[in-house]
């Protein structure tokens, strides 16, 4: 059982605040949807976490360890994976390959390594799709591969950065159901989503930010009917014309 | 698997054939040659890992290669230690001086990474150059010995070099294979596709970046030692030449970077033709065998990025689905 503990986080580029002072939590066994308008800050926020960006301010607590300003790769080691928006796989490597860089984290002999990509390319239903280099596959299968290269390394926080965007209603159906397996696994899941229809049904608690700060959390139905959120969206002007 | 007993075989015939060779091959300049296409294939093979796999393209290899060169001399003329002492030290020192070295180095990225290593074989060499006591700009003349392998001399034949050089190459191609196959190659080769998705998954880019160089050094210093026992003598002028870095590079690139085979090709086509073209133009002809070479490698960009291994790679696809082709007829 562990839980991601973020305090007040802060990041600026220049002038700009991209995350402004956020707090949240996120423990084992729980779906955390993040949603927010292009630009909110949702990636910038991933970034601080995994240590792509150094915050300006706050903590980011986990297993008791104050872990803002690590380095990715000891981020990694120490069990919180992150997908990125714009998909980022080793082209020139086949998928299996790409998924056993990840597993030699936790097993360093290279029979094991290779063991562990096989068992978690079956998971993901991508074990046809071995022997192909990644630069061949399509959109949406290497967004895949950029989640079984994270599940490669054993994590106990899983981001995911809009993987499921470009997805057919029935991929989303069986992306959904992946989440909530590792879900019972016991991984903690951030999940950042613009598909509304994918991401209500999974989270257990969605947190919502705009222009860089946390403006409301809670449960799919509380976030659906909140003022804040709908104006985030849609405008002030939409939230009058509803209440009328 | 059956493929990779194929390949071990096919790496077995070859070896044959280069242990074999200098006993057919006997004229002194074609031992010459002999010598100098192993020598480069083992610079080749190490630039590979440094570039091919790590993907930080050095293009300052003489660096390297005339420190090494430079350690073993001033062990045997300064302090009489023997040069197969002076072989191992080379290579511990420069790899040592490689790991200092490549810890800002390895912030840069791509094409800056190239030109920090031009500029730091140019910089060694001037340091050499103003050193009076490794000889300054005259450098060092290493003492004639009885030709004998305990003395890392050879002077009746020079193929004593040659299977020094073969040794040499046969322990870096079997450290290749195995280290493909292990977390550091996979760790390279992630690093060269994707620095960002490498370090996210948990690699520490800076130790394997300095692992790569370190390695590479190592190899290209010791290689320094065996073409200063062979010549006898060094001089900054030679040793710390940039065109022995840009012939490294040249050699991997046109042969094919990243695969084991790739370099030890590109030096055995591409070494002969440019001694033979600097022996047929006299010395008059200085340059002539870089322009060779550089046609050589404008046209391989042009038709085949991957080199000489690409088109082999892709005539054998082409071959096999002949051959299914066949079967299904
Ligand atoms: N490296 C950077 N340098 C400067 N500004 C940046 C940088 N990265 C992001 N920003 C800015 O920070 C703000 C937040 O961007 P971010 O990408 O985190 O938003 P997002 O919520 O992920 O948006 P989207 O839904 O479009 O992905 C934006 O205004 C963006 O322009
Ligand atoms: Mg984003």
């Amino acid at each position: 059982m562990s839980e991601l503990v973020v305090k007040n986080v802060t990041k600026r580029f220049g002038g700009l605040t991209a995350v402004n002072d956020v707090s949240f939590s996120v423990k084992s066994g729980e779906i955390l949807g993040l949603i927010g308008p292009n630009g909110a800050g949702k990636t910038t926020l991933f970034s601080c976490l995994t240590g792509f960006h150094r915050p300006d301010a706050g903590s980011v607590v986990f297993e008791g360890r104050d872990i803002a300003g690590w380095s990715p790769n000891n981020i990694c080691s120490i069990g919180i994976a992150r997908t990125f928006q714009v998909v980022q796989i080793l082209q020139g490597m086949t998928v299996l390959e790409n998924v056993q860089v990840g597993a030699f984290l936790r097993y360093p002999g290279a029979a094991a390594a290779r063991d562990k990509a096989i068992k978690v390319l079956e998971k993901v239903g991508m074990s046809k799709r071995a022997p192909v280099k990644a630069v061949n596959l399509t959109l949406p299968e290497k967004k895949r591969l950029e989640v079984a290269m994270c599940l490669a390394t054993d994590p106990k926080v899983l981001m995911l950065d809009e993987s499921m965007a470009g997805l057919t209603p029935t991929e989303i159906q069986e992306a959904t159901s992946m989440l909530r397996q590792l879900r019972e696994d016991g991984l903690a899941l951030i999940v950042v989503e613009h598909v509304m229809e994918a991401i209500m049904p999974i989270s257990d608690r969605i947190m919502v930010l705009d222009s860089g700060a946390k403006i409301a959390e809670g449960t799919p139905r509380e976030i659906a009917s909140n003022e804040r959120v709908i104006s985030a969206y849609l405008g002030d002007k939409y939230v009058k014309r509803c209440k009328v | 698997m059956a493929n990779n007993k194929r390949f071990i075989y096919t790496l077995l015939i070859v070896l044959g054939i280069a242990i074999v060779l200098p006993l057919v091959l006997k004229a002194r300049f074609q031992q010459h040659i002999l010598v100098l296409v192993m020598l480069y294939a083992v610079l080749g093979e190490a630039w590979n890992i440094m570039a091919g796999y790590a993907g930080m393209v050095s293009i300052g290899q003489a660096a390297f290669f005339g420190i090494g060169a430079y350690v073993s001399t001033i062990l045997f003329v300064k302090f009489q230690v023997n040069p197969w002492i002076g072989f191992i030290a080379a290579g511990l020192v420069t790899a040592a001086f490689a790991t200092v070295i490549g810890l800002p180095f390895s912030r840069l990225r791509g094409r800056y990474f190239a030109i920090g290593t031009i500029a730091l074989g140019q910089m060694i060499k001037v340091v050499f150059e103003n050193w009076p006591w490794v000889g300054g700009a005259t450098g060092m003349i290493i003492d004639m010995k009885k030709g004998s392998f305990w003395n890392f001399q050879f002077h009746a034949s020079k193929t004593g070099y040659y299977y020094i050089a073969l040794g040499m190459l046969v322990f870096v191609v079997v450290y290749i294979y195995i280290m493909e196959r292990s977390k550091m190659g996979f760790y390279f080769k992630a690093i060269r596709e994707n620095e960002d998705v490498a370090t996210g998954l948990g690699v520490n880019k800076t130790k394997y970046k300095l692992l790569a160089i370190a390695i590479s050094a190592g190899i290209t210093g010791m290689c320094g030692t065996i073409l200063a026992q062979y010549q006898l003598y060094v001089e900054p002028a030679y040793m710390f030449d940039h065109t022995i870095s840009v012939t490294i590079a040249l050699i991997a690139v046109f042969g094919g970077s990243g695969n084991i085979i790739g370099p030890i090709l590109g030096s055995v086509i591409l070494m002969p033709i440019s001694e033979l073209t600097r022996a047929w133009m006299g010395s008059s002809g200085s340059g002539i065998d870089l322009m060779i070479y550089g046609v050589f490698i404008v046209l391989m960009c042009v038709f085949e990025p991957d080199g000489l291994m690409g088109i082999a790679r892709k005539a054998g696809r082409r071959l096999e689905a002949r051959r299914e082709k066949e079967v299904a007829a």
